[in-house]
């Protein structure tokens, strides 16, 4: 092994027979790819069968930290999890923070491949090189923080990480997520779905080996980068996180109200970072190493807040509020919140924690509420199909009781539980027209009418409608450290919100490289780290120097071989799509008379097809495979080139 | 001619006196004026409607400006 910062190990376990085994990749694999997304494509390709039922023992479940995990760089605290989505049925790969990822690359492991069924409840303990199948009957059917505490119970160590699905997992929920460290989430396609459709319940690591290190000053050089500069070049993750996007989005028009129909939340402030400061924050929390602590701690027992002139006092408050779940991120709030038009802070809070103890995406669990809340309101289900619970627009009870019944499965909830796409076929006539989905996963808050390149980030992502391996055009509608970021591959002007000119493509191609790149090295978005301090921390590890077009390089790999897995398993250039309702302008607001055509659209994505070297039905082309350096890769894997 | 700037919360400090700036024929030299220290994202509106760097401004315009977080998971 001549790369450093990795193991040379992939451990696979095969649930079916209990079998294990070690598959030492060669060098060029970590080079070209990393680790992450990358390498989670690269193994689905060769080992998943095509058509592979995702809920059956085909599928494979893939934890996949990055060559960076074991490091100790800032941002290093983060792994990914990948497979074939149940919710989508095509790729799912998903990053977590935390302390889990850091730890199992300690094992001495550099990623975990999970085949197979087991035909009763397990988990799997590993420790540095050893590896166990153990009984998890007595953890089936628990909460997420109960699981975590009774393995570090009944094994005598309080420093084991636990990854695990939760009951929703267990119940094959379309869109439950693996939650590590009790409150991060692995959180879009249903990896939890897959991982309990396994009878796995829990992964639970410790690991105490250093992974080797070419130059370590290389390292440790941009960690102290990082510690000089991150309380100006993230100071708003220092100050309020993710939450402090409610009242900014809102002022925009851009605050998913009402399953995307309306231009206003009027309510917004009630929902607010600001406010939950002001309440219910105790503290912040933060990942393995990391100085800009941008999670949310909350704790609230049945206590109004009267001092808040933003408060709602009503039987709600009477709930309380665990620490050990963690508080809502951005995300959460408006899926939960303004989507579904709940103004309840407290209500928000809890179903949030819900989503942490049963095993939830918040995102898809709040948009498909709010399509059936929408669907309720349009007159389309009955009280007969749903068991007496229609749910309406505004209602925080009925948005909690939705979630119960989702993450239970109980009655109606089970056909929640389907997801937005598949419960509009099973409503039929035309309940399809309120869907706000791309390939069957639900839009995040983020409004494409505000971010128009982000608006085609979300119909050609690999995984479905997705904001994370996307670009945000805000962050390049002025002089500042977007663009100076991918100044370092190309030098690009302040360009519009709603700019979708090839010139916006051009920047796009690269800035959702990067993105991809991070997911696949692995570090948080959050950090801001320019290509070059990658580089520089990818050189020291390793011993082998990195541009940063060689960066994104790994990123344009990760999504090629995810574009390559994707087609073949049926998806065509036709499911790279907006949904219809976020192209119409809104009547009124910031974002009055502002859409998106079809042909606009169409111009801006197929021009970057072309930027991908992909042809006009964004099929990856023989010739851009071989520049990729992929051809070698991907020798006797099938798959669809141009 | 005068140019109304409306900022919001971590960036009042920056207002210039008497929340106006006398000349800026865009948005963009109208920031540039006002020396704003890094917000990352910007959302950046003009008597209510969202704009961009570049577009032009006119006597008594109301140009608000709002950081705009991009992150989210």
């Amino acid at each position: 092994m001549a790369v450093g910062g990795v193991w040379g190990k992939l451990l696979h376990v095969d649930l079916t027979d209990g079998r294990q085994w070690i598959e030492e990749p060669s060098d060029e694999i970590y080079l070209k790819l990393l680790g992450g997304r990358a390498m989670a494509a690269w193994l689905l390709l060769r080992d998943l069968p095509v058509g592979a039922d995702p809920l059956g023992p085909e599928n494979l479940l893939i934890f996949a930290p990055g060559i960076l995990q074991g490091s100790n760089l800032p941002g290093a605290g983060r792994h990914g999890v990948a497979a074939k989505s149940p919710l989508t049925g095509a790729i799912a790969s998903s990053e977590a923070g935390g302390w889990w990822g850091h730890e199992f690359k300690r094992t001495g492991h550099d990623a975990l491949i999970v085949h197979g069924k087991s035909d009763k409840p397990v988990y799997l303990w590993i420790k540095d090189g050893e590896v166990e199948i153990r009984d998890a009957a007595h953890l089936w059917g628990k909460d997420t923080a109960d699981v975590e505490w009774a393995i570090q119970g009944e094994l005598d160590d309080k420093r084991i990480r636990v990854s695990q699905c939760g009951i929703a997992g267990e119940n094959l929920v379309l869109y439950a997520n693996v939650i590590n460290d009790i409150n991060r989430a692995a959180g879009r396609g249903g990896l939890g779905a897959v991982m309990g459709s396994k009878n796995l319940r829990a992964v639970a690591v410790r690991g105490n080996q250093n992974p080797p290190v070419a130059t370590r000053k290389r390292v440790t050089g941009v960690s102290k980068w990082l510690g000089d500069n991150y309380k100006t070049k993230a100071a708003s993750f220092v100050a309020i996180g993710t939450p402090g996007g409610v009242n900014n989005l809102a002022a925009a028009s851009a605050l998913p109200t009402h399953n995307f129909q309306d231009p206003f939340f009027p309510q917004h402030q009630s929902i607010s970072g600001q406010l939950m400061q002001e309440t219910i924050l105790i503290g912040r929390d933060t990942c393995q190493a990391c100085p800009i602590s941008c999670k949310q701690v909350v704790e609230h027992e049945d206590q109004t807040y009267p001092d808040s002139p933003y408060m709602r006092s009503d039987f709600l408050h009477k709930l309380k509020l665990s620490k050990e779940y963690g508080g809502p991120e951005y995300e959460s709030i408006a899926a939960l919140g303004s989507a579904c038009g709940v103004d309840d802070f407290i209500a928000i809070a809890k179903a949030n924690e819900q989503t942490a103890r049963y095993g939830l995406d918040s995102i898809s669990l709040g948009m498909t509420i709010a399509f059936v809340m929408e669907c309720v309101g349009r007159g389309l289900l009955t009280a007969e199909q749903t068991g007496g619970f229609l749910p309406r627009f505004g209602s925080a009870a009925d948005m909690m009781e939705a979630v119960e019944m989702i993450a239970h499965g109980e009655g109606f909830g089970a056909q929640m539980g389907q997801g937005s796409k598949r419960l509009a076929a099973w409503i039929g006539g035309d309940a399809a027209d309120s869907l706000v989905e791309v390939k069957g996963q639900e839009l995040p808050m983020h409004e494409p009418r505000a971010k128009h390149a982000l608006g085609v980030g979300y119909a050609v992502a690999p995984v479905g409608a997705d904001h994370m391996m996307n670009m945000h055009d805000t962050g390049f509608a002025q002089p500042g450290e977007g663009l100076e970021r991918v100044a370092e591959i190309k030098r690009f002007p302040p360009m519009a919100f709603n700019d979708l000119s090839h010139q916006k493509m051009d920047l796009f191609y690269h800035e959702v490289n990067r993105k991809h790149m991070l997911d696949s090295a692995i570090i948080c978005h959050f950090l801001p780290y320019y290509p070059s301090h990658v580089a520089e921390v990818l050189g020291g590890l390793t011993g082998h120097d990195y541009t940063p077009q060689d960066l994104l390089d790994v990123g344009e790999r990760a999504q090629t071989l995810c574009r390559l897995f994707n087609l073949r398993e049926g998806f065509t250039e036709e499911d790279d799509r907006m949904p219809r309702r976020v192209m119409k302008a809104f009547k009124e607001g910031p974002l009055a008379g502002v859409e998106i055509t079809q042909e606009m659209f169409l111009n801006a994505r197929n021009h970057w097809y072309g930027l991908m070297g992909w042809t006009e039905a964004g099929v990856p082309t023989a010739e851009r495979l071989q520049s990729l350096e992929l051809t070698e890769i991907l020798d006797g894997m099938e798959f669809v080139a141009a | 001619m005068s140019i109304t700037i409306k900022v919001a919360g971590p960036l009042k400090q920056h207002l210039p006196p008497g929340g106006s700036i006398p000349d800026a024929a865009t948005v963009g030299q109208a920031i540039e004026r006002l020396a704003l220290p890094e917000v990352g994202s910007l959302i950046m509106l003009v008597n209510g409607q969202m704009v961009h760097w570049h577009t032009e401004l006119n006597d008594g315009d109301t140009l608000e400006l709002i950081p705009a977080m991009c992150g989210g998971a």
